[in-house]
């Protein structure tokens, strides 16, 4: 047994061999490594881990990564008036494999004149036909899955692959060079701690081959989460990691409890981050706090220019287009929905994906030096504050895993000043019946036993959300109301 | 126009039907009956060598064989045989454009079952050029799309392959290996 009484001054291991499982999990896993990730593991004020998994990346994945890496750096971005050039051959090579593209595309199409007409994908082709998009002859043997969030009142699960993952990485190696962070992995640092709050999620501690067997771990903020909530900031302190990851409602908890880390940049995604709330986190943390446009179909998008121009288009295989309701193409400049072609992700490329978010897209010259194309006034999710009695924070996400398995197509979820929460539920089929007060109690646990939660079977309130903007959830907290020093 | 071809294809006679000689096997050489059919519209006769697609036909082969003696019936028809420029056409047909029919009909099909009797005949009609009487191109390619055989053996295979991908996509996705998925060092 290992054993280590501080982080920084570890007994060295009497054994190295890394074990069967992990290797499996970890492929490229080397001796140095595994002490790293035992580092992690075995810290003495880590949380309690409830979850297992690694990188899976293997050596053609790495190879694949470097190969990204180099072509990532020669790209180079398209004007506002034409298709990239790698379009054509990556439709047209992907075509005879993938049933949804063969729908959308005939054959005999002229891609270059007739792009506009090619029907556009929208999240219910990923619920229902999800089969369509992934190539005929892919090796499923790869295959990885996540959920979305369900911040539209529905998750969707999305196959990955582990290489598309690391490519992700490598684009977070160019962000953070823009914010002037430099990337040296070790295998005797932790990269990333990725910092949530939520009730019920997995927490792991991994290392990533692609970034040298550095460290890193996902954590849970949730005092359930620690032997002692107070451990939280000791692990922080100790795995000293070189970056955060997280989402605007993680790195709030981060500041109302007090918590601090010595990083070089925070990387928030999944959720718009607040103005605010970056000055706050920037103030306090003494570091970049960078914003990430990304989705779990789409993977990275854009990431927010260091001179806040706007966000900049991140890869380089992706071809946004703003489109207006009846999928026309609009001019630069004009604001409509993000819509994404292309992508790294084997199992599932995209054409003419509406991403259900809104913005302008420029490409005009920034004074930041990226040249590539800019998201302007981009409509992201804000982040949705649920409070409980006592101000502690209800993740939305809790909210959406909680509902999932029950027989509903839709749901809404609105919180008012006095707590109570109105949950509007739409069931699958029309007149069915749902166990209300079993839902009910099911929230309670959730929001607490003293906030009132109403159930109604009814979509959705006031009818004032169309289908293309719907939101699951609705709050009349405000962020201020969460950031006030726990009771 | 098409009422009479398959009519002419319903009164196709039993020896039309027989098995084509394969080898040692069979009773009806179809290269004699081809040679024989063009013969009648005047001009050169074929060549052995030019029959030989037909003289070295194999087993595998039988089903095409057997349309090819269907389809010479129906083309002898004096409204073919008046035409003496559309043998060259014919010739095409009956030795490649019929290949993938014969995969998916057969020539009992083609003189028993109504449907398959105007399959034959537009398609024949079709390979030859000929618009039938009373109707525009795109009627014609319509109905013929309507009838075609190929494509709808071709829509049929396309979906039990497509059934058999989302089976084997649900599965890999709901595996635990797919489950447990692969760190993430940043939520998208």
């Amino acid at each position: 047994m290992i054993i280590y009484d501080d982080f920084n001054r570890i007994s060295p291991p009497q054994e190295t061999r890394v074990p069967e499982d992990r290797r499996r999990r970890n492929p490229l896993i080397h001796a140095a490594g595994f002490r790293n990730f035992m580092r992690l593991k075995q810290h003495r004020h880590a949380p309690k881990w409830n979850f297992e998994t690694g990188d899976r990346i293997n050596q053609d994945d790495l190879e694949e990564y470097l190969r990204f890496g180099q072509e990532f750096a020669s790209a180079k971005p398209t004007s506002a008036d034409q298709l990239p050039d790698w379009i054509r051959p990556w439709l047209w090579n992907l075509r005879p494999r993938v049933r949804a593209f063969q729908q959308q595309v005939p054959e005999d199409f002229n891609l270059e004149q007739e792009w506009e007409r090619i029907p556009t994908l929208g999240r219910e082709d990923l619920q229902v036909r999800i089969h369509g998009l992934v190539p005929l002859d892919a090796d499923l043997s790869r295959l990885i899955v996540y959920d979305t969030s369900g911040s539209t009142g529905h998750a969707v699960a999305v196959p990955h692959h582990p290489v598309d993952l690391a490519k992700s990485m490598r684009l977070m190696e160019y962000v953070l060079a823009r914010f002037g962070v430099a990337s040296a992995f070790s295998p005797e640092m932790t990269a990333c701690l990725n910092v949530s709050i939520q009730a019920d999620t997995v927490v792991y501690p991994n290392i990533f081959s692609v970034w040298n067997q550095a460290g890193f771990a996902k954590i849970n903020l949730d005092p359930d989460c620690w032997r002692d909530p107070a451990h939280a900031q000791f692990y922080l302190d100790d795995t000293a990691p070189a970056f955060l990851t997280g989402d605007p409602l993680g790195f709030a908890e981060m500041l109302r409890r007090g918590l601090r880390c010595k990083t070089y940049a925070l990387m928030s995604t999944a959720m718009a981050m607040p103005e605010t709330l970056r000055n706050r986190l920037e103030e306090v943390f003494q570091c970049p706090v960078i914003d990430w446009y990304a989705a779990t179909e789409t993977g990275p998008i854009a990431y927010a220019c260091p001179l806040n121009q706007g966000f900049h288009i991140l890869p380089r295989d992706l071809f946004v287009e703003i489109l207006d309701p009846a999928a026309k193409r609009l001019p630069p400049g004009e604001y409509g929905e993000i819509t994404v072609s292309g992508g790294r992700n084997p199992f599932l490329p995209l054409l003419r994906y509406r991403t259900g978010d809104h913005g302008r897209l420029t490409h005009g010259p920034c004074p930041c030096g990226d040249p590539m194309p800019r998201l302007i006034d981009l409509r992201g999710r804000p982040p949705v504050i649920f409070l409980r009695p006592d101000g502690t924070l209800v993740n939305p996400v809790d909210v959406g895993r909680l509902l999932r398995n029950e027989p509903i197509a839709r749901h809404h979820v609105a919180q008012h000043a006095d707590h109570s929460v109105d949950v509007h539920l739409q069931p699958i089929a029309a007149g069915q019946t749902l166990d209300d007060e079993r839902i009910r109690r099911k929230l309670m646990l959730l929001f607490g036993e003293k906030t009132p939660i109403r159930i109604h079977f009814s979509m959705v309130p006031n009818g004032k959300y169309s289908s293309a903007d719907f939101t699951a959830y609705r709050s009349e907290f405000i962020l201020d109301d969460f950031l006030r020093p726990p009771r | 126009m098409i009422e009479a071809l398959t009519h002419r294809l319903s009164q196709c006679p039993r020896e039309f039907l027989d098995a084509p000689r394969i080898g040692n096997q069979g009773v009806i050489r179809t290269a004699a009956v081809v040679a024989d059919f063009l013969a009648d519209m005047g001009g050169t006769l074929p060549s052995i060598k030019d029959c030989r697609e037909f003289e070295e036909a194999g087993p595998r082969d039988e089903s095409w064989l057997r349309l090819v003696l269907v389809s010479a019936w129906l083309l002898h028809h004096r409204w073919f045989q008046d035409r003496p420029e559309l043998k060259e056409n014919i010739w095409k047909l009956l030795e490649k454009k019929l290949k993938p029919l014969a995969v998916v009909v057969s020539a009992d099909q083609c003189v028993l079952e109504p449907d398959r009797r105007e399959e034959l005949v537009r398609f024949c009609l079709d390979a030859l050029g000929i618009l039938p009487a009373g109707e525009t191109p795109a009627q014609a390619a319509d109905r013929l799309k309507a009838l075609d055989s190929i494509e709808r053996v071709r829509v049929m295979k396309a979906a039990k392959e497509a059934e058999e991908h989302a089976r084997k996509v649900r599965e890999a996705m709901q595996a635990k290996q797919a489950q447990e998925a692969a760190a993430k060092a940043m939520r998208e």
